[in-house]
């Protein structure tokens, strides 16, 4: 029972990363009704420019390393945007998935070859600190990731509700032709929205590695498919069905993991986004349509 | 009055099709100017190629003489347009107040300060009662009259020159069609010029001094209301009814 209860709670934890990657994915969806499958690429590509800080001096504190990740994740997530969508006519619903899938493997490609294929080591913000409650224990380098990846999506949410570009970015992905009759620009929409969502991406790139330990091109696919998964679980569209999902998945495939092995994790996985398929298509917050 | 709106030899096409095959109309300056036409007549397309969303394809679109023809919608709202759609397109998940602060978005963080933007909110409440009881509720699940409400008052939020309306009385019970009408004419008194595509005209009657009817892209028809009621055609399919 403590087992069980012990890696829910670390999955949940680590689940955190997986809501930013949804959360990306999902406003992407929200307000250009287009999957960036580069998504996960370009967030595990943000976290190994992030490393580069290190490379330009040791002796840097170790938080310049996530903050590097940070607004690498960014640039990469406009570069993402001008390379896959901005040139390409986004009447036809195949020509930016396509860009994106090439732009995936491209940016895995770069990462691979810069690194030879190497595994890179990822700093850890301390140590082994462990919470110890009784037997139960909260692993410090994952209560960090945590708070870090709630602190962003808090963020986002203020300023999704409380800004001027917020007001924006929601009444574009609602009704997109009322919001340019309110005068609002669908690109200049479009483009923040990619700068931001490659934020979250630098910064879920980070936590990973911090969780981890380690950055490798591993990473990408899994995190793309988890993603994915995150996004059609909380319901496409849906910031609060994107964390939700995404602390679901990281609980569920932990206790998985738990007890049927590392092997068949991912099967599991994939068998609750099947149910998900057949008995909840919209997901757990499916956005109202409304009336109109 | 002078023109505020002239519109000439207006083509707009969807690929191949061309939806308006030369339009040419004007809107007084403090008028309500009414356009009858039959469904795929080429309303809507006009209005959205007034406010920018669609890129006419020739021809001449003028607001107090200066060319707006192939501006961006951000550009036209700037200028003083605004269009209350067809089906309304409210922000279903926004709730009433976020659907008006949207309106008010291009004046929103510059030069107009923020107490003019709740002066404005409070007029539109005041215009608008039934949104001011439902300002935090969730703009798709208002009623489909109380949409239109909304619709209007988000439009109005831009404080435009010019009011385009695209068949606001769309599936509305006749005493919402009437309350609409009657804020249109207000409207008009406060001196806001109005281009209303309507399909009921003997509403639009009451209110509008000159009609325009569309037929397959081209403007078939212009006069005051005294010359609307003699024509026997329009008559027949309009007012549905023998003189
Ligand atoms: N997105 C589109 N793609 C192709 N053709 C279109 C499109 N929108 C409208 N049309 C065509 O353009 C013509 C004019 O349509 P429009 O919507 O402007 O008519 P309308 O006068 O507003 O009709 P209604 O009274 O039914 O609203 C129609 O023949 C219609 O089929
Ligand atoms: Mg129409």
């Amino acid at each position: 029972m403590l087992d069980l209860l012990q890696s829910a709670s670390d999955g949940v934890l680590y689940g955190a990363t997986y809501a930013l990657i949804g959360i990306g994915f999902t406003l992407v969806f929200g307000v250009m009704h287009k999957i960036n499958m580069a998504y996960g690429a370009a967030s595990v590509g943000g976290a190994y420019l992030g490393l580069m800080v290190l490379k330009l001096g040791a002796g840097l504190p170790v938080p310049l390393v996530f903050f590097g990740s940070f607004l690498a994740g960014g640039l990469l997530g406009w570069m993402v945007y001008l390379a896959c969508f901005h040139f390409i006519p986004l009447s036809s619903p195949l020509a930016t998935l396509m860009s994106t899938v090439g732009m995936l493997l491209l940016i895995d490609e770069v990462i691979v070859h810069t690194t030879d294929g190497m595994p890179q080591n990822y700093p850890a913000l301390f140590d082994d600190v462990m919470l110890r409650f009784g037997e139960f224990t909260l692993r410090g380098d994952l209560l960090l990731v945590f708070l870090v990846s709630v602190a962003c999506m808090a963020g986002l949410l203020a300023l999704l509700y409380r800004t001027r570009l917020g007001l924006a970015t929601r009444a574009v992905s609602q009704q997109a032709i009322a919001a340019q009759l309110c005068g609002i620009r669908l690109a200049q929409v479009n483009v923040t929205t990619f700068v931001i969502t490659g934020l979250l991406g630098g910064i879920a790139g980070a936590m990973i590695g911090a969780a981890v330990g380690t950055l490798s091109p591993l990473l990408t696919t899994p995190l793309t498919v988890k993603g994915l998964i995150v996004t059609v679980i909380g319901g496409l569209g849906s910031v609060p069905g994107a964390i939700v999902a995404g602390l679901l998945v990281g609980g569920f495939e932990n206790v998985i993991q738990l007890y049927r092995g590392v092997t068949e994790r991912d099967l599991y996985v994939m068998l609750l986004l099947f149910a998900f398929l057949v008995f909840r298509p919209g997901g757990l917050f499916a956005p109202a349509g409304g009336r109109n | 009055m002078p023109a505020l709106l002239e519109v000439a030899d207006l083509v707009t096409a969807y690929g191949k099709i061309e939806a308006l095959k030369g339009v040419t109309l004007e809107v007084a300056e403090g008028g309500i100017t009414c356009l009858l036409g039959p469904n795929g007549a080429g309303k809507t397309t006009l209005m959205y190629s007034i406010a920018g969303i669609l890129k006419p394809r020739r021809g001449s679109i003028r607001l107090r003489g200066e060319e707006l023809g192939g501006c961006a919608p951000h550009e036209a709202v700037s200028r003083g347009i605004a269009l209350v759609p067809e089906n309304r397109l409210v922000f279903p998940s926004m709730s009433v107040i976020d659907n008006l602060e949207a309106g008010a978005y291009r004046r929103q963080g510059g030069r107009t300060g923020r107490g003019e933007i709740d002066a404005d909110l409070q007029r539109m409440f005041g215009r608008f009662p039934r949104l001011k009881e439902r300002s935090a509720q969730l703009a798709g699940t208002l009623s489909g009259g109380e949409q239109q409400m909304l619709a209007v008052a988000r439009a109005l939020m831009s404080r435009p020159k010019l009011l385009l309306m695209d068949e606001p009385s769309l599936g509305l019970a006749p005493l919402v069609v009437e309350e609409i009408f009657r804020i249109v004419s207000e409207l008009h008194r406060d001196g806001t010029t109005v281009f209303l595509v309507e399909q009921n005209a003997h509403m639009a009657l009451k209110v509008a001094q000159h009609f325009y009817l569309m037929e397959q892209g081209r403007v078939s028809f212009s006069g005051d209301p005294g010359s609307l009621a003699e024509d026997e055609v329009i008559r027949r399919a309009y007012l549905g009814s023998a003189k």
